[in-house]
């Protein structure tokens, strides 16, 4: 130091000063290379007291590279061409701490060369930490400025000087190079909106209060943005000095919130459209939020505040227990299903409203909310109640399925016909109703209607028929119709009970039937009087117009022979007339006695019987009498009446026998046309039946002229036999024989 | 006055007795023949149909009778008549007073009138007094 040749004094100032100012010295001796550091400078570089400065060992402290180099540049050029040098520095002291210092270094020359170098070092690292902080948060806040989209401004109101920070100019798209002035500004503004700014900026300057101010500015591009302006003023004695404050774009903020009221106005919209209200239920703290639909749904006033008791006032009384129900029940279950009730409205109607919704539980499983919509379904209901009344009041059943078949709906008659209640048959598919057998002819017809669904009625002969519940099978008429709906094409089926139709059309039948037979028995009833008519006409006239032409003569014959002989003819007339009235009454009697008594009767017992009672007939003719009952050999019927038929037609056949050949009769019975036949056949006289076919079953008609021919026994045969409902007739040859055919 | 040729054609032997008896008491009435049935009477005047004086100028008729009956007789007699060189008038005589009878009677040319049983003198005097 003291080859530094300054008073002590100076240089204790100079170091007091240094001190304070946290100054260090050092002098550097050219010649001796001796270099001299004060207390400061040793303090700021963190050496210890026994470091001894050395022009090969300072220059360490600065920091390497471009520091230390421009350092030594600054020491060579000082030292050769006695430049002086102030630097701004980093140093890394001895305990390798960063400082920032000034260095400033004068060379002194003597004879024309350097021989010292005079310099301080000052610490600067608070300083300089401390604009690198502002220059820091400037940035920070000028990032955070652009990305906010606001800007600050300063306006002098004395010398009208304005200041915008960078995105000021950016909002603005005002270039940075141009002038700012207050009307610059204004020139900014919309000029819808210039007007009531101007206004409120003067105001602002008058009463020293700046409101935010929201309005529009266009740029030079035409591009218009929505700017809130904040601010303070700055006054003093109450004269401004000064406004300053932000501007903030908030364009895209309106637009989103344009868009957000627009949405909401549309969700509004349609929410009244559909009759929909949103609602959410705090089941916890039992607190209802409705959208303001749902109010309107109500018809109770918007914003009103709700717990579910509220809402249960507004509902029909009727319906109040069933929607506490439900509540209780989804809590309970934890599951929404749809629901309807109805409110009243304050002028007294009547609305009816479904609920969707779903609940919300807590993670333990607790229901802690339900949400979901309230739709008013009062047209809906009323004009579902109209169809149903419509359904209900047609006079058929009506069954409506979907196209798969699945019931959808039936009406009350459907009820009653099926014996169903509508719960058990809707989503049953329809073949529940009709019996399996009938499964085939449904589901032919169902492919027919669904290739060109229209109205179409089946085949009223189809013969179909339905069953109800218990299996009873009910004969019907089916109707099926296309029924178009917005949920796609649906099937109406109209069934009608047709068993009285039925039933009728059977009377009918029945009717008929019973009038063909009466009409059958009175013709055959008619026949029988004309039958009867013409004996009494003939048979019965006959003797007694004998008698009386008998009588006649006797009254002039005088000859008592002769009178003898005419009393014997009156006594045989007399006995004919008795026979012929007993023959007509045992016909009567056959005739109308009604209930014959049925017995099984065995052919071959009768014919045996018969052979017994013509057992001299058979003898004297020699008669063969041949049978086969094999195919029928019984028969259930009246067996007097059928011993007489054997008698009759056998006798017949030995009576009028061929004169040249033995009788041959053969008797069998057989089933034609599944009837039980008798055929008596022999190899007779015959019959010409051309001539006498209308008289063969007569009264008293014979056809031969024998002695015992009467004419009877075919009269009375028949009538035995159409007395049981029977059938007789015959074929014959003159000559070869006779077969006689009885159907019983 | 012709004498009168007259058949009876009648199955029942009383009536053919009383009839007898009846045309005894008409002078004219020269021969009553009687036959049993329709067939018998047929073959008769078939055999004498050339002899005219053989067959009948009248014939009493009728209508039910065994093997031929009366309109079973007039069917052939009818074919017959053409060939005959003399008038024969038919009465057909029945006791049946059935209008179905008399109907099929009226359809039959050949036959003159329809006579109910019993025919009383009169009725037979009337027949008679056609021929004189």
């Amino acid at each position: 130091m003291k080859n530094l040749g300054q008073s002590t004094g100076t240089r204790e100032l100079f170091e007091k000063t240094a001190k304070i100012g946290r100054i260090g010295v050092y002098e550097l001796n050219t010649i001796s290379s001796e270099i001299y550091w004060s207390d400061i400078t040793r303090e700021i570089t963190e050496v210890p007291n026994e470091f001894v400065p050395k022009l090969d060992n300072i220059e360490f402290f600065f920091k390497e590279g471009s520091c230390r180099d421009k350092a030594k540049q600054a020491v060579q050029d000082a030292l050769t061409k006695g430049k002086p040098f102030d630097l701004d520095m980093e140093v890394v002291t001895a305990n390798g701490n960063q400082r920032f210092v000034r260095n400033i270094g004068y060379p002194k020359f003597e004879n024309g060369s350097c021989v010292t170098i005079f310099g301080i070092l000052q610490d600067i690292t608070d300083r300089k930490r401390t604009r690198f902080e502002l220059a820091r948060k400037n940035q920070l806040l000028s990032f955070a400025e652009s990305i906010s989209k606001i800007g600050h401004w300063k306006w002098n109101a004395v010398n009208g000087e304005v200041i915008w920070s960078d995105s000021l100019y950016e909002i603005y798209g005002h270039p940075k190079e141009e002038n700012l002035s207050y009307e610059v500004y204004l020139s900014y503004i919309h000029k819808d909106d210039r007007p009531c700014v101007e206004n409120k900026i003067n105001e602002a300057i008058d009463n020293g209060i700046y409101e935010d101010l929201t309005y529009r500015i266009q740029l030079r591009d035409g591009s218009i943005k929505t700017i809130k302006s904040t601010g303070v003023v700055k006054t003093t004695d109450g004269a401004t000095l000064e406004m300053l404050g932000t501007c903030q774009d908030i364009s895209e903020q309106i637009t989103r919130e344009q868009e957000l009221v627009k949405k909401n106005q549309q969700l509004t919209f349609a929410e009244e459209l559909a009759k929909i209200g949103y609602w959410e239920w705090d089941v916890v703290n039992d607190h209802l939020s409705w959208s303001d639909n749902m109010y309107r749904i109500f018809d109770m006033e918007v914003g009103t505040p709700l717990g579910i008791e509220n809402v249960v006032a507004a509902i029909h009384p009727d319906d109040r227990d069933m929607f506490r129900a439900h509540a209780e029940e989804f809590i309970a279950e934890k599951k929404f299903r749809k629901f309807m009730h109805r409110v009243i409205y304050n002028d007294g109607t009547t609305r009816t409203l479904e609920l969707f919704g779903e609940v919300i539980m807590d993670n333990v499983g607790n229901v802690i909310k339900m949400v979901g919509i309230t739709q008013d379904i009062t047209e809906q209901r009323m004009s579902e109640i109209k169809f149903r009344g419509l359904l209900d009041s047609a006079p058929d059943t009506m069954v409506i399925v979907d196209q798969k078949g699945t019931i959808q709906l039936i009406n009350k008659q459907a009820e009653k016909m099926f014996g169903y209640k509508s719960t058990e048959l809707v989503n049953q598919h329809v073949s529940i109703l009709v019996p399996n057998r009938l499964w085939d002819t449904m589901e032919y017809h169902a492919k027919i209607f669904f290739k060109d669904p229209k109205h179409t009625s089946l085949p009223t002969d189809l013969d179909f028929f339905v069953h109800n519940k218990s299996g009873f099978q009910i004969p019907v008429q089916i109707v099926i119709s296309p029924l178009e709906t917005s949920e796609g094409l649906l099937v109406s089926i109209a069934i009608r009970d047709i068993t009285e139709q039925k039933q009728s059309a059977h009377r009918i039948l029945e009717t008929n039937k019973s009038l063909i037979a009466s009409a059958k028995r009175l013709k055959a009833q008619n026949r029988q009087l004309e039958e009867f008519n013409h004996i009494t006409s003939h048979n019965l006239r006959s003797p007694v117009s004998n008698l009386s032409a008998l009588l006649t003569i006797y009254k002039t014959e005088k000859d008592p022979n002769i009178k003898e002989a005419l009393i014997e003819k009156m006594e045989s007339v007399t006995n004919h007339l008795t026979w012929t009235l007993d023959t007509l009454v045992e016909s009567l009697v056959i005739k109308n006695k009604t209930e014959q008594s049925l017995e099984k009767t065995f052919f071959e017992n009768t014919l045996q019987r018969t052979k017994e009672m013509l057992a001299a007939e058979i003898l004297n003719t020699k008669a063969i009498i041949k049978h086969d009952f094999s195919e029928v050999p019984s028969i259930m019927y009246n067996k007097i009446y059928l011993e007489s038929i054997f008698l009759n037609l056998i006798s017949n056949s030995l009576k009028y026998k061929a004169e040249d050949r033995i009788p041959e009769i053969l008797v069998k019975s057989k089933i034609t046309d599944g009837k039980t036949q008798l055929e008596f056949k022999d190899n007779g006289l015959g019959i010409d039946l051309n001539k006498n076919g209308h008289k063969l079953f007569g009264f008293s008609k014979v056809f031969h002229r024998n002695k015992d021919a009467k004419g009877v026994g075919l009269f009375l045969t028949k009538a035995q036999i159409d007395a049981m409902g029977g059938k007789i007739w015959a074929e014959s040859e003159p000559g070869v024989g006779t077969s006689f055919f009885i159907n019983f | 006055m012709k004498p009168i040729n007259v058949f009876v054609v009648d199955d029942d032997d009383i009536y053919q007795f009383t009839m007898g008896v009846a045309l005894k008491n008409f002078p004219e009435v020269k021969l009553a023949s009687t036959f049993s049935d329709g067939a018998e009477a047929l073959d008769y005047i078939t055999t004498n149909q050339n002899e005219p004086d053989s067959l009948p100028d009248i014939i009493f008729l009728d209508i039910n009778m065994p093997v031929m009956d009366g309109f079973q007789f007039m069917e052939e007699f009818v074919d017959l008549l053409p060939k005959l060189e003399k008038t024969i008038k038919v009465y057909l005589v029945s006791s049946s007073i059935d209008p179905k009878d008399l109907k099929k009677a009226k359809r039959i040319d050949a036959i003159t009138d329809y006579l109910i049983k019993p025919l009383k003198s009169e009725d037979i005097r009337e027949v008679l007094s056609h021929f004189d």
